[in-house]
C-alpha cells in the first residue's frame, strides 16, 4: 500500500505516463495519416482495406517501435522517406516540383475566374444598357396615372 | 453456348459497322429507307447483345470452367446471387455487361426520338454506333468474354478443365456490389446519348431547342444513375473495406466524380442556354467532357496506369481506350470549331447579380473541383514523367484542395436558384437571403457553443443549414400562394406546387439533398478511432461507448471459413447492442475479408471490424470507431435521387390544379348546402 506521504509523486507518476501514452499515440496516429500504405490500395496506412496486406503491418509496428524510442514525427517521417521514397507520403511535400501539383488547382480558379471576368465584361458591352428616355417615362407614367384614375371612377 | 455467345458478338460488331455506314448513308443522299434499316441494325445489335450476355451468365451457373472467364470469376460454391454479379466482376464480362447497356440505351434513344427528331436521327445512330463499335471491337478481340482454358503442348493446343474455378473477388461478394456497378455503368454508358446528339446537332446545324430538351432529359437521367452508383460504391466501402470511411479520394473513385462533375455543371448552365440563348459552345464543351471523363474513368479502372483498390478488373486494353479517347476528342473538337459561327450567344449579361452569373459561378466551380481532382489523379504520373520521381496524392491533398472549393460550391447552392434572371434588386436579396443567413449563423453558433471548434465543420453547418433554409422559405412562399387560391392545406399545397413545377422543386429537393451530405460529411472531421486486442470477457472504452467481447467462435462453409466475434456494447451501465464482426476466409481464392459490423444512428454509428487474430491466437484484434452523422450522407444521397427522380417527372399545367381546386371546393359547398338542417 501506499504511503500518504508518496501519494502525490505516485500519482503525478501514472499521470506523467497517461500524459506520456497519450502523447505517443498522438506522434503515431500523425506519422500513420501521412503515410500511404504500398500494397496497391492507395490508403492511408492505417485504413488499408486488405485483411492479408504485406506492408502496412510491419511499417506501423516499426512506426510504433520508433515512436517509444523517443523519435519525433520529422525524424520518423524522414527515415521512411529515405528508406522508401517520396511514394510513401500521402501527399507530395510542398517543395520543388511538387509545388506545381498543390498550386495548379488554385491557379486554375483564378485563371478561371479571370475568363468568366472576360466573358462578363464582353457580355456586358455586347449591348450596353441605354439609359431610359425620361420624357418617355414620364409620358408612359402619366398614361398610367390617366387610366388608373379612370378605373377607379368606373 | 460459348459459340452461340461468340458468334452472336462477332454479328453484333459487324451490324454495329454497318449501322454507322447506313446512317451516314442515309444522312448524305437523304434515303429514309436506309436509316430505317439503320434503325432496325441498333435493335439487332441489343438483341444479339442479350444473347451474349446470357450465354456468358449462363456459363456462369453451369460452372462451365472450360471458359477462361467463369474459370477465373466464379466457383462452384459460389451462391447463385453472386454468380450474376460475376458476370461484371472481371474484365471482359464487365465491358460485355457495358456493351448491353449501351445497345438498349442506343436502341431507346432511337425509338423515342426516331419520329421527332428525324433530322439529327442519322448522326446520332452514326456517332452512337461507333462509341458501339468501339467496345464491340475491343469485346471482340482485346477482351473475348468466351475464351477457352487452353494450353500447348508439344505443338499441340488442348482445352484444360479445371475442377473448380478460383471464385469471385472476396470484396465483391457484399449486397452493394450486385447493385453498384451496374448503376455506375448505367451512368457511364448513359453520357453516350447526350454526346450524340451533341454531336448530331453540332453536324447537321440545328439550332439550340431542338436537341437541348433531348439531351438534358437523357442527362439526368444518366447523371441520376451515376449519382446512384457512386452513393452505393460509397455505402459498399464503408460496409465493406473496413476503414471506418467511405470515399478514400482513389483514382477509380475520382473518375467516376470527375463526369459527375461536369454532368452537373452541364444541367445547370443547359438552363442558361433553354432561357437566354446563351453559353452554347460551353454546353457542347461540357457534354463532349463529360462523355470523355467517363470513356477515361474507364481507362484508369483498367489499364492499371494507376494503383487503386479497384485493382480487380485489370488487363492490356489500355492502348484501345486511350486511342478512342485521342480520336475521339480530336474528332469532336473538330467539329466543335468548324461550327463556332453558328454558336453564338444570344442574349447579353443585364446584370453582375443575376441568375445568370451565378450560373457561371456555379460552372465555374464545379469544373475547378473536377480540374483539382483530374490533376491529382493525374500528378503522380506528371511527377514521373518530369522528374522520374515517383509521389503519392492520396486523401490529404484532395481534401486540403476540394474542401474550400467545395464550401463555395455549398453557398451557391443556397444563392444561385434565388437569384433572378437578367437582373436581381437588392430589396429581394434582402428578402430571400437575411433569414435563411440568420439561421445557418444561430446554428454554426450553437454548434460552436456545443464544442464544434474546427473551421470547415462549422462552416459546412453554417453554409448547409442555409442552403435548407433558402429552400424552406422558397417552398414556404409558393405553398402559400396556392393556398390563397384553394382550400389546401400546406401539405397539400407543397405538392400542387411541386407538381406544378416538376423540374424546379425537383432541383430544390436535389439541392436540399446536397446540404443534407455535407452536413453527414462534416461529421467524419470527429470520427474517433481505436484499436483494441480483446479476448472473451475482456472490455475497452471508445467514445463514451464500453465494447465487451463475450464470444469469440469459427464458422465454415462451402464457400469460406470465418471467425466472428460477439461484442456487447454499453452506454453508462445500459447494455445498447450486440454486434458480429466477422473476418472471412474464401476457400477458392485464399483471399481473407472483413464483414463490418455497424450500429446506425443519426447521430452516430458504431462501428467494430475484426481484423485478425494476435500471432498467440489467444486475442481477436478490432478496430473500433465512432462515427458522427454518417447516415446524413445516406439520406443526403437519398434526398438528391429523390429530387431527380421528382425533376425527372413532367410537370402538370397549372391550371388545371386551380381548376380542380375550385370543383372541389364547388362540390364540398354543394354538399354542404344539401344536408337537411
Amino acid at each position: 500500500m501506499l504511503s500518504r506521504s508518496s501519494l502525490p509523486a505516485a500519482l503525478l507518476a501514472v499521470l506523467l505516463a497517461a500524459g506520456l501514452a497519450a502523447q505517443t499515440a498522438d506522434t503515431y496516429k500523425r506519422v500513420a495519416d501521412k503515410i500511404v500504405c504500398q500494397c496497391g490500395c492507395n490508403y492511408p496506412l492505417d485504413t488499408c482495406p486488405h485483411t492479408d496486406c504485406p506492408w502496412a503491418p510491419k511499417i506501423r509496428t516499426s512506426i510504433r517501435e520508433q515512436v517509444a524510442a523517443g523519435k519525433s514525427e520529422q525524424e520518423i517521417l524522414a527515415g521512411l522517406v529515405a528508406q522508401y521514397g517520396q511514394v510513401i507520403l500521402a501527399a507530395p511535400p510542398p517543395r520543388g516540383f511538387n509545388l506545381v501539383g498543390w498550386i495548379m488547382p488554385f491557379a486554375a480558379l483564378i485563371l478561371g475566374i479571370w475568363i468568366v471576368r472576360q466573358i462578363v465584361v464582353a457580355w456586358r458591352a455586347r449591348r450596353p444598357m441605354q439609359p431610359p428616355d425620361s420624357a418617355l417615362v414620364a409620358r408612359y407614367r402619366e398614361t398610367i396615372e390617366k387610366e388608373l384614375k379612370r378605373l377607379d371612377e368606373v | 453456348m460459348e459459340l452461340v455467345g461468340s458468334f452472336a458478338l462477332l454479328l453484333a460488331f459487324c451490324l454495329c459497322a454497318y449501322a454507322v455506314v447506313a446512317a451516314l448513308l442515309a444522312a448524305r443522299a437523304h434515303r429514309p429507307l436506309l436509316l430505317e434499316s439503320a434503325e432496325r441494325a441498333t435493335v439487332a445489335v441489343n438483341g444479339l447483345l442479350l444473347v451474349a450476355t446470357g450465354c456468358l451468365v449462363a456459363l456462369l451457373f453451369a460452372n462451365d470452367f472450360r471458359i477462361a472467364y467463369v474459370a477465373q470469376h466464379s466457383n462452384r460454391a459460389l451462391p447463385g446471387f453472386y454468380k450474376f454479379a460475376a458476370l461484371w466482376g472481371g474484365q471482359e464480362g464487365s465491358l460485355l455487361w457495358w456493351s448491353c447497356l449501351l445497345s438498349i440505351y442506343i436502341m431507346l434513344a432511337v425509338r423515342l426520338n426516331r419520329r421527332t427528331h428525324r433530322l439529327l436521327m442519322p448522326f446520332v445512330i452514326a456517332v452512337a454506333m461507333s462509341v458501339q463499335l468501339f467496345f464491340l471491337l475491343v469485346n471482340n478481340f482485346a477482351a473475348h468474354p468466351f475464351q477457352l482454358l487452353a494450353f500447348t503442348e508439344g505443338g499441340r493446343t488442348s482445352v484444360f478443365t479445371p475442377a473448380d474455378g478460383g471464385g469471385l473477388n472476396p470484396l465483391l461478394q457484399h449486397p452493394a456490389m450486385v447493385i453498384h456497378p451496374p448503376m455506375l455503368y448505367l451512368g457511364y454508358v448513359g453520357f453516350t446519348i447526350p454526346f450524340a446528339f451533341a454531336m448530331a446537332a453540332l453536324l447537321t446545324r440545328s439550332k439550340g431547342e431542338q436537341w437541348i430538351h433531348v439531351t438534358r432529359r437523357w442527362t439526368m437521367i444518366t447523371w441520376g444513375f451515376l449519382t446512384i452508383g457512386i452513393l452505393l460504391g460509397a455505402r459498399w466501402a464503408y460496409a465493406v473495406l473496413g476503414w471506418g470511411g467511405y470515399w478514400g479520394w482513389d483514382p477509380v473513385e475520382n473518375a467516376s466524380l470527375m463526369p459527375w462533375l461536369t454532368g452537373t455543371a452541364f444541367l445547370h448552365s443547359v438552363m442558361m442556354q433553354e432561357k437566354r440563348g446563351m453559353l452554347k459552345v460551353w454546353n457542347m464543351a461540357l457534354v463532349f467532357a463529360t462523355f470523355f471523363l467517363c470513356i477515361f474513368g474507364t481507362f484508369l479502372t483498367r489499364s492499371g496506369v494507376l494503383s487503386s483498390v479497384h485493382a480487380f478488373a485489370q488487363s492490356p486494353i489500355g492502348p484501345y481506350f486511350a486511342t478512342f479517347i485521342v480520336i475521339g476528342l480530336v474528332a469532336s473538337t473538330a467539329v466543335l470549331l468548324s461550327r463556332l459561327d453558328f454558336l453564338k450567344s444570344e442574349n447579353q449579361l443585364d446584370s453582375l447579380l443575376s441568375r445568370e452569373s451565378s450560373f457561371l459561378f456555379n460552372n465555374l466551380i464545379l469544373l475547378a473541383s473536377c480540374f483539382a481532382v483530374l490533376w491529382g489523379t493525374l500528378f503522380p504520373l506528371i511527377s514521373e514523367a518530369v522528374r522520374g520521381v515517383q509521389i503519392t496524392v492520396a486523401a490529404p491533398y484532395f481534401n486540403k484542395v476540394n474542401v474550400p472549393i467545395a464550401l463555395f460550391l455549398l453557398f451557391l447552392t443556397g444563392v444561385g436558384p434565388l437569384l433572378a434572371w437578367r437582373r436581381t434588386s437588392v430589396e429581394s436579396l434582402h428578402r430571400n437571403f437575411t433569414r435563411p443567413l440568420l439561421v445557418g449563423a444561430a446554428v454554426a453558433a450553437v454548434s460552436f457553443v456545443l464544442g464544434v471548434r474546427k473551421i470547415y465543420p462549422i462552416m459546412t453547418v453554417f453554409l448547409g443549414i442555409f442552403v435548407v433554409a433558402t429552400i424552406a422559405m422558397e417552398f414556404h412562399r409558393g405553398a402559400r400562394v396556392l393556398r390563397q387560391k384553394s382550400n389546401w392545406g400546406w401539405l397539400a399545397a407543397t405538392v400542387a406546387l411541386t407538381k406544378r413545377n416538376t423540374r424546379r422543386y425537383g432541383g430544390y429537393i436535389i439541392h436540399f439533398g446536397i446540404a443534407v451530405l455535407f452536413i453527414g460529411i462534416s461529421g467524419s472531421a470527429f470520427s474517433v478511432e481505436q484499436q483494441a486486442e480483446m479476448q472473451i470477457g475482456s472490455e475497452t472504452t471508445v467514445g463514451g461507448y464500453r465494447f465487451i467481447c463475450r464470444d469469440l467462435k469459427m464458422s465454415e462453409t462451402e464457400n469460406h471459413v470465418s471467425a466472428a466475434a460477439e461484442v456487447e456494447v454499453y452506454r453508462g451501465g445500459r447494455l445498447l447492442t450486440k454486434l458480429y464482426p466477422e473476418r472471412r476466409l474464401y476457400k477458392a481464392s485464399q483471399q481473407p475479408t472483413t464483414l463490418v459490423a455497424i450500429r446506425p444512428r443519426l447521430q452516430e454509428d458504431i462501428y467494430v471490424v475484426f481484423t485478425g487474430m494476435t500471432d498467440d491466437g489467444q486475442r481477436a484484434v478490432m478496430q473500433i470507431f465512432i462515427n458522427p452523422l454518417v447516415n446524413w450522407v445516406w439520406i443526403g444521397g437519398f434526398i438528391v435521387v429523390l429530387g431527380t427522380l421528382i425533376a425527372l417527372v413532367p410537370s402538370a399545367p397549372p391550371e388545371s390544379f386551380v381548376l380542380q381546386a375550385r370543383a372541389r371546393r364547388a362540390a364540398a359547398e354543394k354538399e354542404r348546402d344539401a344536408v337537411p338542417v
